[in-house]
């Protein structure tokens, strides 16, 4: 057996439910969640890089998910969805019910503001590492968040501070190649 | 709102990893990616450089829309189109005749008829025998019998295929229907017989998402097809396959002079010494001695400025310079050779802290340096190839050509290479 396979069946093993839960918060949906992590841990191990521990692989797996959810948005249109499905207004009082209220209001974004919205709010990345992570220009970015803070305001009845603030900075690897 | 947006999807977090806590996805989905995985490495290690090709579409994207057996060619290789029939009422057991003068494809796969999934995948070897994986990447050597058939079962015994080419005991089910491929069953019972004509469609929009496992085929783009070349193909020592007929080997425009070992910890002090401060991810460098093996171009026909010096094979990506001036383009690799044979080459793809390779040059000679660093698992070996720790010797190669300004080869490529001898 190859000496990446134990780390793939382990990553499998024990963080699937947690990449599973990232990758369902950026497409809004579980089942397609099932076939992004499947591309994201394929992707990943493909590339014969090597991890030394789980937690690095992981961290890998969970990088390459949003790039799977954009770029499969590129060749799948989603399928239209039943407006009854996801109530427009929302007041709940519970913190569950508030939760189903933000996974309601993120299942209206698209593919590109979710993924936007989850990587500045979630992931805490400031517009330029959303950029280089997504692969797309900061003020691209910084329309997504716009237009997705405005359409979440609306469903959550509250605003968003686009505000960069109590981020954290990341540090991309040297890539060595031709001179 | 931004903590209470931020709480929101940590809350949003919970309750998805605890809706998925009671899968068991390793055992829903852990096979399939596997498999796909090996594949992926498999057509990777057929190295870098060369043209750019998308050679494995016709054992992915087209394989998506074909109800069943698909013959597949690669693009620029020779071969023909897809080809497809109609659907079978027993998938499991399929006999593919080749008619008339027709071969096979270097490589082709046959699909399940129900999900579109590739069960096996064949690719052509260098010498003539076909190597065979199934749907879980667990490969299946088939040879040639005397009655031109190959035979092939997946690992499950869920699906045969048998492969019956013209051969001089084999009796061509049509001799005149040269560029046709017939499909029957083990019975002989013919289902279908296609001709494959340039408007067959390989490429295929990408299926929608479902709620079932993925059975996503990979469209693999790799730049070269080292490991499904034939021998005579087989001219650069980058490639798998390629026979080293010395020990070493120069010419008058690259040639390696001198190959130098040295401890992890010196050549670290080495590096701190070149890059001071501005060393950015440290080199994971293992224990082992380290070779570094010196290379020199001649720039004679250039200048410094109008060169370039790359891992892997030297490739015409570079276009002629502005001026006028001829280019020189180089490269350098290390790759395994088993009894004189190119059986395994470097890992490129691996940057950071865990890549193989190691450039320096000081800016003001004709000479680089090529370290191979975390040596473990630096390489990958060729199709139906497993390296051995025992037994293959590293080799570094390099090669180099000069290209004229208007954008030609102007001397055609040229190799050096040497066995690095054991430290």
């Amino acid at each position: 057996m190859a000496r990446w396979e134990p780390l793939l069946e382990q990553v499998m093993r024990e963080r699937a439910p947690r990449l599973l839960a990232y990758a369902a918060m950026l497409t809004g949906d579980d089942a397609e969640a099932h076939d992004v992590l499947q591309d994201a841990l394929v992707r990943t191990f493909s590339r014969g890089r090597r991890f030394d521990h789980v937690n690095q692989a992981e961290a890998y797996v969970r990088r390459a998910i949003p790039s799977v959810v954009i770029d499969r948005s590129r060749k799948f249109r989603p399928a239209p969805r039943d407006p009854a499905d996801h109530p427009q207004t929302a007041a709940q009082a519970s913190d569950r019910d508030a939760v189903l209220d933000v996974r309601s209001a993120l299942r209206e974004l698209a593919p590109r503001e979710r993924a936007c919205i989850v990587l500045r709010f979630y992931d805490d990345l400031t517009v330029a590492q959303i950029a280089a992570h997504l692969g797309l220009a900061d003020g691209t970015v910084k329309r997504y968040l716009s237009d997705a803070s405005a359409k979440l305001a609306g469903l959550l009845g509250s605003e968003i501070d686009l505000r960069e603030e109590n981020t954290v900075p990341v540090t991309a690897p040297l890539v060595k190649g031709r001179r | 709102m931004n903590g209470d947006l931020g709480n929101l999807l940590t809350g949003e977090m919970g309750e998805a990893e605890a809706r998925f806590s009671h899968e068991d996805f390793g055992a829903d989905f852990g096979p399939r990616i596997v498999g796909r995985v090996r594949r992926r490495r498999a057509v990777r290690a057929a190295g870098v450089g060369g043209g750019t090709m998308l050679t494995a579409g016709a054992l992915a994207v087209g394989a998506t829309h074909m109800p069943w057996g698909v013959l597949g060619a690669t693009p620029g290789m020779g071969g023909r189109d897809c080809v497809t029939t109609p659907p079978s009422a027993d998938p499991h057991v399929v006999t593919v005749i080749f008619g008339g003068s027709e071969q096979p494809s270097a490589q082709m796969n046959v699909t399940d008829p129900v999900t579109g999934g590739v069960r096996l995948t064949g690719v052509e070897q260098a010498d003539g025998t076909w190597v065979f994986t199934d749907a879980a990447g667990n490969p299946s050597e088939v040879t040639l019998d005397g009655d031109g058939r190959y035979m092939v079962q997946a690992s499950d015994a869920s699906w045969t295929v048998v492969l019956s080419m013209p051969s001089a005991s084999a009796s061509p089910t049509d001799p005149t229907a040269t560029g046709s491929v017939t499909y029957t069953y083990t019975d002989g019972a013919q289902v279908g017989t296609a001709v494959p004509s340039a408007s067959d469609d390989c490429y295929t929009p990408s299926p929608t998402p479902s709620h079932v496992p993925s059975t996503a085929l990979d469209p693999v783009l790799i730049t070269d097809t080292n490991g499904y070349l034939k021998p005579d193909d087989v001219t650069s020592p980058f490639q798998c396959g390629f026979v080293m007929d010395s020990l070493g080997h120069g010419s008058s425009q690259v040639s390696i002079t001198d190959t130098t070992w040295v401890s992890p910890a010196a050549y670290n002090a080495t590096v701190k010494e070149r890059l001071g401060t501005s060393v950015g991810v440290p080199l994971e460098l293992g224990s082992a001695p380290i070779p570094t093996v010196r290379i020199r171009v001649d720039l004679a026909a250039t200048t410094p400025w109008a060169s370039v010096f790359g891992v892997g094979e030297p490739t015409d990506a570079m276009a002629t310079s502005e001026d006028g001036t001829p280019m020189v383009d180089s490269g350098a690799s290390f790759v395994m050779v088993r009894d004189g044979v190119v059986v395994g080459t470097m890992d490129t793809t691996t940057q950071g802290a865990g890549q193989h390779f190691s450039f320096w040059h000081d800016g003001a000679t004709d000479t680089q340096e090529l370290t191979l660093v975390n040596a473990a698992d630096a390489f990958v070996a060729c199709p139906g190839q497993t390296l051995q720790a025992e037994g293959d010797t590293t080799y570094a190669v390099a090669g180099s050509y000069v290209k004229d300004p208007t954008g030609t080869d102007g001397t055609g490529v040229e190799y050096s290479w040497t066995a690095l001898e054991a430290n």
